[in-house]
Formats: C-alpha cells, structure tokens, sequence
C-alpha cells in the first residue's frame, strides 16, 4: 500500500510553490494587523466587503479541504447522482440573494453574530444559551477537519501514510493558520480568501480539463454507467444511497440553513457593506456554491473511472475495491489526493496543492473567529453584563482562538475515525442549525415569537443526538436482525433531521403561545462598547 | 431527456458561468480591496484624531 501511495508527481518544485503560498498568508496576516482598532473591525473588517470581494471570501470559507474530500467520496461512491446536493446548494444560496430571506433582516439589526440577534429580538438569557449551544456544537463540528484535511495533503504528496507525517502536517498547518487568524481577525481573512480564490478557481478548471482529457469525455459516464447503472444518475433510483427523504433533508440542511444559517456563511452578509451588496453578493454565490459541490464531486467520479477503468491504476483497483466477499477496502478519503498526484504533472501539482492548502486554512480561519467571537460577544460579555473595553474583547477572543486551535489539533490527533465521521459531522453541526434555523426564522417573520418559544426551539436540537449510531442502537431506533445480523434502521438520519426540525417549530409555536413575553423582558442591552 | 444528459449539460453549464465569473471576480474584487483598505485607513485616522469627523458612510457604503 505505502509504495502504491508513494507514486506522485509531487516534487521540490511543488513544495517551493506551497512554500511561497503559506509564507504569503502569513505575510498578509501580519500587514492588516494596524487596521485592527475594534470588534467591528477584528469580526466584521469594518463592514466594508464590498459584492465581488463578498463572494470571493464567501466561497473561499466554504470550498474548503474538508467539504473538497468529502463530496469527492460522494462522488466516487454515488457517481453522478451525487450532483443533486449541488444543484440544491446552488438554488438555495440563489433564493436566499433574490428574497434577502434570513441574511437581508439579520443585516438590518446590524448585529455581529446570530446569538447577538437572539438577544435584540428575545433576552439575554436566549442570546447566553444560543451562544454555549453555538459555540459547543461548532467547535466539535470542526474537530475533525484538521486531521481529514491533513491526509489530503500527505496523499497528495506521497509522504509516508504510516509514519509521523500526518501529525506534523497537522501541527505545521494549525500553527499558521493561528498566527495570522489571531494577528489581523475578519480582515485576514478576507484578503487571504481572495488569494485563495483566484488561484484556486483558475486551478479548478485546469486541473478538471486535464482530467478530462486523459480520462475522455464519454468515457467517465460510461464508465459510471456500467460499475453504478441508474444509481450512479439518479438520486432517488431504486437502491440509491440518497432517497426521496435525504433529498428533502439536504434541501433544509445543504441548502437554507447552508446559506442562510450557518454561521460563517452569515458572517460574510454581516460583514457586507449594505445589504444591496449582501444580496448581490449571494445571487452571484449560488454558483460558486453550485461548483462547490460539483467540482470534488466530479473529481471523485475521475477517481473512480480512473481507478476501476485505467491499466495503470490496477494497483489501486485492488486496495479500493479488494477481490474476496468481506474483505474491506482503504479508506475511500484517499482516493481523490492519490488520483490527483498521478494525474497532475509538476508543478500544476504544487499550484493546485498550495490552493487546496489555502482552502484548508481559509476554513480553518473563518471557523476560529467565527466561534471565539461567539464565545467572546455572546457568552462572556453579557454574562460580565456588556462590561468589557474593546481591548480586552479582542484579546479574548485572541486568546479563545489558539484554545480552539489547541482542542482541534488533541481530537484530531486522538481521536480515532470510523467511516462514520460524516454522520459525526452532521449531527454535530445539526444540534445547533436545526434549533437555529427555526428560532431565526420565527423570531424574524412571527411577531408572537417569545423567549421562552425561543428556548424551547433552540433545546429541540439536542434530539439530534438520535441521529448518531450508537445513540441509535442504544434506543432501538437501530435493531439487529435476528436471521441475518443486519443492523436495520427505523429512522434513517435524514428522516430524524427532519423530524426534528418539525418539532423544533412546534414547541417553538407552543412555547411562545403559552409564554408570551412581557414588554420588560425584551433586548436588555450588554453590548456596550467596542462595536459600531 | 435522460438523467446522464441533464448531469452533462448542468455541468458544461456551470462550468462556464463559474470561469465566467472566476474573471469578474479577480478583477472587480481586486477594485473592492483598495477600497476596503482605503475605508479602514479612513476609519483608523478618525480614530486617532478625535477633532475630525468620522466620515458618514450611507448604505451603499457611499460617502
């Protein structure tokens, strides 16, 4: 195996390219420090990002490595159907800019994070729990990226998979990302995503017409076509790994809460110079949300033609797919860096490896500030009732980063993976979206919305947890087949999402038409100092 | 129409508006940094003199 992931054409050349790349990142990080003078410009970069700068570090954050690995598994593993979770994204993100829904109100308020509007539209009590459920459900949300994004690159590279590289690149990786995440904030951010971008979507289209052309055209679907039959088109084909219900589970999740919920999606509307600009600014990011998707997706289909079709990769085929009933095959994550290393040549390599790296890190940036903020403005400020210079609330929120930084690089170097990392992920990240998404929703376009139908919405999310595998056998929502061993499911993941989400409305409806609120418990105000 | 055709055609389709756009992108957000630079160059000297008004931004981000 170690030989077969060996073979790369990833040489000194493409190590000097990443190398100037990361030192630019840094570089940058290290200039925008003396425009840094409050919150809003630490968070928000002054609210100064205009449309095209909008969308380039609105797609920079979220094409990131993690999202690049994962839809490239998608794609290998359900060909083409795969595709309709792009679609979604893209005609979300498209709804959300033509209809403002969600993003144009938050904008309005003026707010820095979403918690902060929980407090103007309900208390100070909803803006605290809001915060911890946040900031808890989005640090271990992202405790796994370090390590998935870091096997790219040790694929990529052809350094040894079974030796102490992953843990270095990790480290090496973190400690940058630390250094100019920490120094310059929001305004980092911005620019170093817009680096990323223009070479990562110049890279994107090169390195996907070269693998179209050694593959061929016609040949990918074919391809496809024979290994997957109308699974590998057709989403909610008989045995599809999809189905009509995480169809509709992807449309809340991959799509509205994608774009209009997700909290460093939103912090670019909240950073966004009017909200003509945020509204622009996400019609024109539906598309790269669309490419997103699509791209890795693609790619990951390329690997799976390239593996299961091309001579020269039979010594893949059989650590992918191994011959023998039972017998398991590598972790299919590795698929997409190894092709990608056999196929590129030098140098389109290493541009196109600096671009992913920046991927990596431009994500890894806009989640630490995202959730230290949260941590800084909505849970430690209001608790100290709003009393805090704008001093000590940007070395807080400094000081938070590299703590987040230290608990990623711990899980990501104990914590042992199983091909269940995605539902891992998704539960995580669902304990927060689905009690958000419905409290933001009906605190913006339902006057009766109280606090308590607030706290109720927002505590729904925990049910997520039913969504998990052991939480699952463990309740009997999973049973053993007694005649073949089987584990059946009596709710699939996406059903309980769904579910959940439904239930979060209702006790949100109930809750606040049982407990109306009373006009002297409306938007106390702990946000004095350090914002404008 | 066959669901291999719409995958083909979606994905040409997409792939030609994001080069498309990929253009408009670098150029127009290389206009919006020298702009954000400049607003926050602003912002910091308002900071520092206290005598001189901070200039009113409206919401289209216009002085």
């Amino acid at each position: 195996m170690a030989k077969a992931f060996s073979q790369t054409n990833f040489g000194v050349v493409d190590w000097v390219i990443v190398a100037i790349y990361l030192l630019i990142s840094v570089a940058i990080g290290l200039w925008v420090k003396r425009y840094v003078s409050d919150m809003a410009t630490y968070i928000g970069a002054g609210r100064r990002v205009g449309t095209w700068l909008g969308v380039a570090t609105m797609t920079g954050t979220e094409l990131g490595l993690v999202t690049v690995m994962y839809m490239a598994q998608k794609g290998f593993s359900g060909g083409f159907a795969a595709f309709h979770l792009a679609l979604i994204a893209g005609a979300a993100t498209l709804f959300v800019g033509l209809t403002g829904f969600i993003v144009a109100p938050l904008r309005r308020a003026r707010v820095l994070t979403i918690p902060e509007y929980y407090e103007k539209r309900f208390s100070c009590r909803v803006r605290i729990v809001g915060g911890v459920l946040l900031a808890f459900a989005g640090i271990l949300n992202m405790g796994l990226f370090l390590q998935v994004g870091s096997k790219f690159i040790v694929g990529i590279t052809g350094l040894p998979i079974d030796g102490s590289a992953l843990k270095w690149v990790m480290v090496t990786l973190l400690v940058l990302v630390l250094i100019y995440t920490t120094l310059g904030g929001m305004i980092s951010v911005v620019l170093t995503d817009y680096v990323q971008y223009v070479v990562l979507s110049f890279g994107l289209i090169i390195a996907t017409c070269m693998a179209v052309g050694k593959l061929g055209w016609e040949k990918i679907f074919t391809v496809v076509a024979e290994g997957m039959g109308d699974k590998g088109f057709n989403p909610v084909a008989e045995g599809s790994e999809f189905g009509p219900f995480y169809v509709g589970w992807m449309i809340i999740a991959a799509g509205l809460i994608g774009s209009a919920v997700w909290p460093t999606a939103v912090a670019r509307a909240l950073a966004a110079e009017s909200e003509k600009s945020l509204r622009r600014q996400y019609m024109w990011s539906s598309v790269s949300f669309t490419v997103r998707f699509m791209l890795p997706m693609f790619w990951g289909i390329c690997a799976y033609v390239f593996i299961t079709s091309m001579t020269e990769a039979a010594d893949l085929k059989s650590l992918f797919f191994p011959a023998g009933e039972g017998a398991e095959g590598v972790d299919e994550l590795y698929a997409l860096p190894v092709f990608m290393g056999r196929l590129l040549p030098g140098v389109v390599l290493g541009i196109i490896a600096a671009a992913m790296i920046a991927a990596f890190m431009s994500t890894h940036d806009s989640y630490l500030l995202c959730w230290s903020s949260v941590i800084t403005q909505d849970i430690v400020v209001p608790l100290m009732g709003g009393e805090m210079s704008t001093r000590a609330r940007v070395n807080l929120t400094r000081v938070v980063i590299v703590l987040i930084g230290g608990f990623i690089l711990y899980w990501g170097l104990f914590y042992k993976g199983t091909q269940d990392i995605w539902d891992y992920m998704a539960v995580s990240g669902g304990i927060f979206f689905t009690g958000a998404f419905v409290v933001l929703v009906l605190g913006i376009y339902w006057k009766k919305a109280s606090s308590t139908g607030a706290m109720f919405g927002l505590f729904a999310g925990f049910l997520m947890l039913f969504g998990l595998d052991p939480v699952q056998r463990i309740s009997g929502l999973k049973f053993q087949d007694a005649a073949t061993g089987e584990w059946i499911e009596r709710l699939s993941s996406a059903q309980i999402g769904l579910l959940v989400v439904a239930l979060a409305f209702a006790l949100m409806i109930v809750g606040s038409l049982v407990f109306p609120d009373r006009d002297c418990e409306k938007g106390s105000h702990t946000n004095r100092g350090g914002t404008r | 129409m066959t669901w291999m055709l719409f995958w083909k055609i979606m994905f040409v389709l997409v792939m030609a508006v994001f080069a498309v756009m990929s253009i408009l992108v670098t150029v127009l957000g290389a206009r919006d940094i020298r702009r954000l630079l400049s607003g926050l160059k602003d912002d910091a000297s308002a900071d520092a003199d206290p005598s001189r008004p901070r200039p009113e931004v409206d919401g289209d981000g216009r002085e």
